[in-house]
């Protein structure tokens, strides 16, 4: 507007100053800048900090204090320390078990719970509900219940003959781990059926009304109608599911805190552990990068495989 | 419908920082002593009579005693160091003291107790114990002995008589044991953490191992550690109930679910509280093994990183409970002789302590677990020797074969 | 057999299952409340008592005087209410920008604020020690509070986001033409109409701080600053813990929680697939 159209060589100059604090993208950046702000101090700077230190042998890490030359030494310890591997096993198991049964209990939930009868609501509400249970309490809950000399299962299992004495829930490395993926399913199927729920509320009636003219019977419909509309709900669903399952913290350290014989120590209780347990920050920080970079893979992968399905 | 929304959040708001800033008045001096006895039966009382008798003398000071599980308190300390926010008062037991004046947070004491007795009226542990390299830097607050605390009525019942061997001794609890009413015959910690090592270490010391030889080198490989883990196994997998912490297991047993206990004086103060038809029947027994584990148990240190006002105010804090009569008042409350050796307990304040006389002889007795030439590395070394000790229990490896690993495992620890 | 008795065997078959199912997946919730009225002589019972004939309160008034589970409430609270205002306030602005300007860097930023989703909590709690350490922060409720900020803000920003996505822009250019600022149409006119997601945002924020325990646990070192969350989590202690009184905390811990999920189930539902669902 304020260039004449006729003046073929005017430089393309950038808008002025004045006018960008005026125009549409500075109201923009202005309503981004605290996020940005407040992201960069407490998310990014921290990572930044524990990058670095992960490349320096520390052991308190405290700010002021000199910090000694860039190493690899703490990565070259990682790798042929067993128990970082026997970590990398257990994430894997942890996040396998959990995130599997969570997914079939929630589906086969939503299913049902998407069927039409009376007291739906509070059924869902009742079904849905643990998801708000503090985790804490959750492995309270479930603590109690998996006492080895007075708990509630145990009386079940040996009133039912599955076992012949008490199972050692916390004590022994595989009920252990059972442990800590029955709470964390238990904290983790009710997303899957809110997710899953709304997905199949989502699915637009003719597509079954055309199903029940082809008169396709009830295991037809679903594997070729409900299943294929609720793919990119799945995918989304599984995929944050995963991320959580892989970062959880406060449901196997305050249960296990990682034993017995470190049975449910995963990259994040091991991380935990070297740092604020052994003090040895740096070491720890290496261990938490490693675990970063496996997440942001595994997310690529995944987005690159159902990606089509998002949009 | 704005400006409700506003008020809302402006109520919110003004109520989260009243109760937020509620705790702290002005002008006031807070000493913060975090301890794993806070809520312990016996002790706990003499702690919040000096606390009381302290505060009632310095208007504007007040201490702020609050609990932490024993299980956690030695990492939360360390972190609270590291922050360099140190908590006023640094209660620590005697096995993890090390680590902290290692590494240069602890104040030097020597200046202040050659003005008190303290150096001359207590026990020989304090100037051993709370010396590190030339310099004191804590008060000891109790020595101990382990003894075996055990419900007669129970024993009797499995047809048994306080033990006078080791064999005896296992075959004993092993006898009151009925697994699948519910009733043990011990009760041994064996989650990880300080108790389930000081459980290890009442048969590891029994037999007459040592965590480290003379020269401070790792000593588990040794017959007698062999012999002391093997004990402790086949107690642990034939009597007790596994899983459990020292605060439930002590429960069962003032409930009468678990026979017997291995604990220092303080079982008293919990024996006490027990049910009415268990209190009659608790006693306690020298434990029939060659040693006694024991040694120094809890004591209480200055940081460096505090004001010297409150450094000063810590150290009269400290100094008030070496007096004489505390001294008498806290043997009786812990139901064992504090470290203080120029008092005498009155007869009639011993009455009420059925366990004394055995508490008595039994800290005579006890020799020190704390493992010498890794000292500094305590908590790593309580989280290694629970983690093997778990290996034998929980994957039944072979007692020589997992010392081994453990020796292994100790040695590279003293290298770093 | 006829069409209607096969309809109403289906149908007591449906009900039934969900009988079971609900109640196998709620039974947890209700051992707790449960537990928490039995008398401390009948916890390690044979068989466990499905209800107790002589349910008692005591445990509910032993937590309350032997804890300070008052204490640990109000400071759960202070950390919500201010997380909350805190972290929303910056995340409506950022939302709605997000939403309605495409400038160079937004696609970026949000792109980050997605995947520190991907961060692992126990990596980011390590510097952020070190850095309220060096603030001297460590051991105050603010500490937990700036640290739930890094968790919350990014799932806020993006929640919010998609409920501006579905206001329609043509209301807010019709107050620009009607001579309105942009901000005075942002507060006039949008945030009225996202009232609701602003709320299941803001409830949703408010479930994650008060769950909050891996921040709470390491910065929070004295019990009398602790949150509710690193209370309950302390139960582990050494002396004398009845199941009983860990239920009855438990329960009133868990208290707040349940009566806001009750009223606003939906709401919150809502809020857990904006967004995800299309």
């Amino acid at each position: 507007m304020e260039a004449p159209p006729q003046t073929l060589v005017a430089p393309v100059r950038p808008t002025p100053w004045s006018r960008r604090l005026r125009g549409p993208s500075a109201f923009a950046y202005l309503l981004l800048a605290p996020a940005v702000i407040v992201f960069a101090i407490v998310v990014l700077y921290p990572v930044a900090t524990s990058i670095d230190i992960s490349f320096r042998r520390v052991e308190i890490y405290s700010p002021g204090t000199p910090r000694g030359p860039l190493t690899l030494a703490n990565y070259a310890r990682l790798l042929e320390t067993a128990g970082f591997w026997q970590a990398v096993r257990v994430s894997i198991t942890y996040v396998i078990i959990s995130v599997t049964c969570a997914l079939l209990i929630g589906f086969a939930t939503a299913l049902l719970l998407n069927q039409r009868f009376r007291g739906r609501t509070l059924a869902r509400m009742l079904t849905v509900l643990p998801w708000a249970v503090p985790p804490v309490v959750a492995v309270n809950i479930w603590w109690w219940i998996l006492d080895p000399a007075y708990g509630l299962l145990n009386w079940v299992l040996l009133r039912l003959g599955l076992v012949a004495q008490p199972v050692n829930w916390i004590t022994q490395p595989g009920p252990a781990m059972a442990a800590v993926s029955l709470v964390t399913i238990w904290k983790g199927y009710p997303f899957f059926v809110v997710m899953l729920l709304a997905g199949l509320q989502a699915i637009p009636q003719d597509l079954y009304d055309a199903g029940a003219v082809d008169g396709a019977g009830r295991v037809a419909v679903f594997r070729h109608i409900t299943l294929p509309a609720l793919r990119g709900v799945l995918s989304l669903a599984t995929l944050l599911s995963v991320l959580w399952v892989f970062r959880e913290f406060t449901i196997i350290w305050v249960l296990t805190g990682g034993g017995p014989i470190r049975a449910t120590e995963t990259l994040a209780i091991m991380t935990y552990r070297e740092a604020f347990a052994n003090f040895r920050m740096g070491f720890a920080a290496s261990i938490g990068v490693v675990t970063l970079v496996i997440s942001m893979i595994a997310s690529i992968l995944f987005i690159r495989q159902a990606g089509k399905e998002f949009y | 419908m704005r400006m409700v929304a506003l008020r809302v959040v402006v109520l919110l708001l003004t109520v989260g920082l009243l109760v937020g800033q509620s705790g702290a008045a002005p002008r006031e001096i807070v000493l913060r002593f975090p301890s794993w006895q806070q809520d312990e039966p016996g002790v706990s009382g003499w702690w919040k009579e000096q606390i009381a008798a302290f505060e009632r003398n310095r208007p504007g000071v007040r201490i702020e005693f609050t609990k932490v599980p024993l299980a956690e308190h030695t990492d939360k300390l360390i972190a609270q160091f590291a922050a360099n926010q140190p908590p006023q008062i640094v209660h620590i037991p005697a096995q993890t003291f090390f680590p902290f004046a290692d590494r240069g947070w602890l104040e030097p004491l020597d200046r202040l107790l050659d003005e008190t007795d303290v150096k001359k009226t207590y026990h020989a542990l304090q100037n051993k114990e709370c010396v590190w390299k030339g310099t004191t830097h804590c008060v000891l607050m109790l020595n101990y002995g382990y003894s075996w605390v055990y419900n007669e009525k129970l024993l009797k019942a499995a047809g048994k008589a306080v033990p006078r061997t080791p064999e005896d001794y296992i075959d004993t609890v092993k006898a009151m044991t009925d697994a699948k009413n519910g009733q043990y015959g011990i009760g041994v910690v064996t989650l990880p953490g300080f108790n389930m090592v000081a459980h290890i270490a009442v048969f590891v010391y029994g037999a007459g191992g040592r965590w480290t030889d003379d020269r401070g080198n790792p000593s588990v490989t040794t017959p007698q550690v062999v012999q002391g883990f093997k004990w402790w196994k086949e107690v642990v997998l034939g009597a007790t109930p596994i899983g459990q912490e020292s605060g439930r297991l002590r429960q069962l047993v003032m409930e009468g679910k678990v026979a017997s206990y291995n604990d220092g004086p303080w079982m008293q103060g919990f024996a006490l509280r027990a049910n009415p038809d268990v209190k009659p029947f608790l006693r306690a027994a020298p434990l029939p093994f060659k040693a006694t584990m024991g040694g120094p148990s809890n004591v209480v240190a200055i940081p460096r990183a505090i004001s010297d006002e409150e450094k000063r105010l810590v150290w009269e804090f400290i100094k008030s409970g070496t007096t004489k009569d505390a001294q008498v008042r806290y043997s009786v409350a812990v139901g064992a002789p504090a470290p203080r050796q120029d008092i005498s307990i009155p007869a009639e304040l011993r009455k009420d302590l059925p366990f004394f006389d055995v508490y008595v002889d039994a800290a005579k007795r006890a020799v020190s677990w704390i493992p010498f030439g890794l000292e500094t590395r305590a908590n790593e070394f309580i989280r290694l020797v629970a983690e093997h000790g778990q290996r034998m229990i929980v994957r039944n490896e072979p007692t020589e074969r997992v010392l081994q690993d453990l020796q292994r495992e100790l040695e590279a620890l003293k290298r770093q | 057999m006829g069409s209607r008795t096969k309809r109403i065997l289906t149908r007591a078959l449906l009900h039934a299952t969900v009988a079971v199912v609900v109640g196998v997946l709620f039974f947890p919730v209700y051992w707790m409340f449960n537990t928490s009225l039995a008398p401390q002589d009948q916890l390690y019972v044979y068989p466990p008592r499905m209800i107790h004939p002589s349910a008692t309160l005591a445990a509910y008034v032993k937590i309350f005087s032997e804890r300070p589970i008052a204490r640990w409430m109000a400071n759960s609270f202070f950390v919500v209410v201010l997380t909350g205002v805190f972290a929303l306030t910056i995340s409506v602005l950022a939302g709605y920008s997000l939403s309605r300007f495409r400038v160079r860097g937004s696609g970026s930023l949000g792109y980050l604020l997605l995947a520190s989703r991907m961060l692992p909590t126990t990596l980011l709690v390590i510097p952020l020690f070190v850095f309220m350490s060096s603030l001297k922060l460590i051991n105050t409720l603010w500490s937990v509070v700036i640290a739930n900020v890094t968790f919350i803000m990014p799932f806020a920003t993006w929640m919010l986001k998609g409920y501006f996505d579905s206001i329609p822009r043509e209301l807010e250019e019709a107050a620009y033409i009607d001579g309105t600022s942009r901000l005075g149409a942002l507060i006039k006119v949008t945030m009225p109409l996202a009232a609701p997601g602003v709320a299941a945002t803001t409830l949703y924020s408010a479930i994650l701080a008060w769950d909050e325990y891996l921040f709470a646990r390491t910065f929070l070192t004295t019990n009398s600053v602790w949150t509710i969350s690193v209370g309950l989590g302390s139960f582990r202690g050494e002396y004398i813990t009845f199941w009983n009184e860990v239920m009855a905390a438990s329960l009133v811990g868990t208290l707040p929680i349940i009566v806001i999920f009750l009223l606003l189930e939906k709401q919150l539902v809502g809020g857990l697939t904006a967004g995800a669902v299309k």
